[in-house]
């Protein structure tokens, strides 16, 4: 059949000079996988889909909820109600959006014994997840795997991105963070701190053009990390040198990737609860952590325990880190649970 | 001792199998999964590094798809029994071990159908066969990777293929190969791989495990406690808690861990290259002894096990001689695999004195086995 005379649905796309029906033609064999549906992830989801690229890995082991309406432009109030997983909305709804292409919704954790499966036939991995323990995990499976990724962050009004790609003389993320590594309870979440839906948008809209750069081999590809502010008005291009010291890109020393040493989850025998241990076990200062927590519900400590109750989530933390999550019986879930208000 | 009966057992195992079974029995001895305390955590932290580890060699999706059991036996019985019922087909070949043709024919008794498929010497199941032996019913197909009588590999990755295109799953027993072939189960198309830990990963006994692909829903043929969701009667559904009810062989699988850790440490092409030498040398050898009959591939790759016959001699007065009169261990008779030895000719005639080296095994060994051989089969004894 001559389809010649049949406008393409990606016409608008083919005629921008830095694409091309060549380039189209690129984004269409692409397979790109989004770490976490997060509201980031979906966003991403949600441009690359309608953006014709040809095989999308939506992978997120949560359920979606109503407090994170606010800041999620694909799921709705009724997905919320059903806890429906939100690899599963997201795949159903992008289906409805493109049919051309093929969604491949995944739910499950992310560790280190599940990292290569998700990746390791894709070709380009966006980072949207909400846990820097998973980050850091995705950093060093793409640097032994060789596959670029996108970086990409949300917290309050700010955002950051950077694209971290192959090759003996780029920079990868812990060339940026250093040795900075947060205690349990120190580190800011979405739970603590907030999260404006602008930020997340402004993250994932240029993630997804970097997506396209990337996958269509364009020279525009950006080398900067972006920072910026939608409140307190900043736009920072910052250059990130490569770290010949780094232990991840400089001298392969792994934290994370090919070992079991990321948090653990316990069941509790008889409970609807789990147990959370974090990797790095610490010293949390409850009055400090009571108080960034007190507007959410109602926050009690002792010398030993914290307890956190929001009528909805309720958490038994203590002082080293370990955390009951309480009315939970997936690990994924507790786990996702813990990263939101106390951060992984 | 000049130990050649790996395909057994592995006699001799890296000095990190014992540390690690020690430490384990020192430092976690709690119950995994369970209470929830320093020390059941420890134990869980154990099967948690093994479950990885496991999944990492045979590059299973993920650790939740590995199953841990007491042996391959016990394995193979999971994953046959709870994969067919009544009606079913299972394709299957004339190299068996017991452990499968055992719950085949106890299924046949139930009303399954049970083809077997007549395999060579040199190159095992012919995959053409196997596609020719496909029924309307065929639910399972069940092969062994590596022969545990005559060294036989099957090409797996072939049948895989025929497998996954029928939409028939596919069981393979390694019991032979598991840390002595490279296998990966996503590559192969195998929905289920069976392997003790005793043998060529170099655990110790009453470890081994399980593959499954996740998707693959079998029946339990045990219930029980899991330290998971205890308020429910029924049988969880989660992996791996489903198939592992009671408390796991903790320091058993730490060996396990630390056997496959050397492994991957390395390399398994390595372990097979040198694997191929030893056996090369072995029938280099008892070749040009008269009267002693080879029954193992001689023309194509094969597995560390070689079985020979002497003219003359009962395969069991062999072995006997063998370890009271040389100290050399070796294992004869029909090897629990009577249809192996039916295939090969030697049914009626008390089976074969098989040999089996490992990674430890040293040329010396191998020459003092020849020598010994020589020595029997000449009637100089």
């Amino acid at each position: 059949m001559d389809n010649s005379n049949t406008i393409s649905r990606y016409v608008r796309q083919e005629i921008f000079a830095g694409l091309g029906k060549k380039g189209q033609e690129k984004i269409k064999k692409a397979r790109v996988a989004i770490i976490e549906m997060s509201s980031i992830g979906a966003a991403v989801a949600n441009n690359l889909a309608r953006a014709g690229v040809g095989y999308i890995r939506l992978i997120d082991g949560d359920y979606i909820e109503t407090a994170e309406l606010q800041r999620q432009t694909i799921f709705t109030e009724k997905e919320a109600e059903d806890e429906t997983p939100k690899a599963i909305a997201a795949s159903e709804y992008l289906r409805s959006v493109n049919s051309e292409i093929t969604i491949d919704p995944v739910i499950t954790d992310i560790n280190s014994g599940t990292i290569d499966n998700l990746i390791e036939d894709v070709d380009l991995i966006v980072d949207a997840t909400d846990s820097m323990e998973v980050r850091l995990l995705l950093n060093e499976a793409c640097h032994h795997l060789k596959k670029p990724w996108i970086y990409g962050g949300t917290l309050a009004s700010s955002g950051m991105t950077m694209n971290i790609l192959p090759g003996s003389n780029q920079p990868c993320l812990k060339c940026f963070l250093g040795e900075e590594e947060y205690s349990p309870g120190e580190q800011p979440t979405c739970a603590t701190v907030g999260i404006l839906n602008s930020a997340a948008s402004m993250v994932a809209a240029l993630q997804s053009a970097e997506v396209l750069k990337l996958l269509t081999g364009s020279d525009a590809v950006r080398h900067d990390l972006v920072s910026f502010d939608v409140w307190e008005n900043y736009f920072e291009y910052i250059p990130v040198d490569k770290d010949p010291d780094c232990p991840v890109c400089g001298k392969k020393d792994y934290a994370f990737y090919g070992k079991v040493t990321g948090s653990q989850t316990a069941t509790m025998c008889g409970k609807d609860s789990v147990q959370v241990i974090p990797k790095k076990e610490g010293e949390i200062s409850f009055e400090k952590y009571a108080e960034k927590l007190s507007s959410q519900g109602t926050v009690k400590y002792t010398k030993y325990t914290l307890d956190f109750n929001d009528g909805n989530i309720e958490i038994k933390l203590f002082k080293n880190g370990r955390a009951i999550i309480k009315h939970v019986s997936d690990e994924k879930r507790a786990k996702a649970v813990y990263a939101e208000y106390i951060g992984l | 001792m000049i130990y050649l009966d790996y395909a057994a057992t592995s006699g001799k195992k890296p000095m990190t199998v014992y540390s690690a079974v020690n430490d384990a029995l020192i430092n976690a001895s709690g119950n995994p999964g369970r209470s929830g305390h320093k020390i059941s955590l420890a134990a869980g932290d154990i099967v948690a590094e093994t479950r990885f580890l496991c999944s990492r060699l045979f590059h299973a999706e993920n650790p939740e798809s590995i199953i841990f059991c007491f042996n391959a036996t016990d394995a193979l019985n999971l994953a046959i029994q709870g994969s067919v019922t009544k009606g079913d087909h299972i394709i299957t070949s004339s190299l068996e071990h017991n452990s499968v043709a055992r719950p085949l024919e106890h299924l046949k008794d139930a009303g399954v159908e049970v083809t077997k498929i007549k395999a060579s010497l040199e190159t095992g199941v012919n995959p053409d066969d196997v596609a020719a032996a496909i029924k309307e019913n065929t639910k399972l197909a069940v092969f062994t990777h590596i022969s545990n009588v005559t060294g036989t590999i099957n090409d797996i990755a072939a049948i895989g293929k025929i497998c996954r295109q029928q939409g028939i799953l596919f069981l393979v027993d390694a019991s032979q190969s598991a840390g002595a072939l490279k296998i990966d189960v996503q590559e192969m198309n195998i929905d289920m791989l069976a392997f003790p830990g005793h043998k060529c990963l170099y655990g110790p006994q009453g470890t081994g495990g399980l593959y499954i692909k996740p998707g693959i829903e079998l029946k339990t043929l045990k219930q029980g406690g899991t330290g998971s969701r205890s308020e429910m009667l029924h049988q969880p559904d989660d992996r791996p808690d489903k198939y592992e009810s009671g408390t796991l062989n903790v320091p058993g699988i730490a060996g396990l861990g630390a056997g496959i850790k050397f492994i991957i440490d390395e390399g398994i092409d390595k372990i097979h290259a040198r694997d191929k030498e030893l056996t090369d040398m072995l029938i280099n050898g008892l070749i040009k002894l008269p009267g002693v009959n080879i029954y193992s591939p001689l023309n194509h790759d094969r597995g560390p096990v070689v079985s020979i016959t002497i003219d003359g001699f009962e395969s069991q007065d062999v072995s006997i001689y063998l370890d009271q009169v040389f100290n050399i261990a070796t294992r004869s008779g029909l090897h629990c695999a009577p249809d192996a030895h039916k295939t090969i000719g030697t049914l009626d005639t008390g089976g074969t004195v098989r040999i089996s080296p490992g990674y430890f095994t040293d040329d010396e060994e191998i020459e003092a086995c020849i020598e010994s051989i020589g020595i029997i089969s000449r009637g100089e004894l």
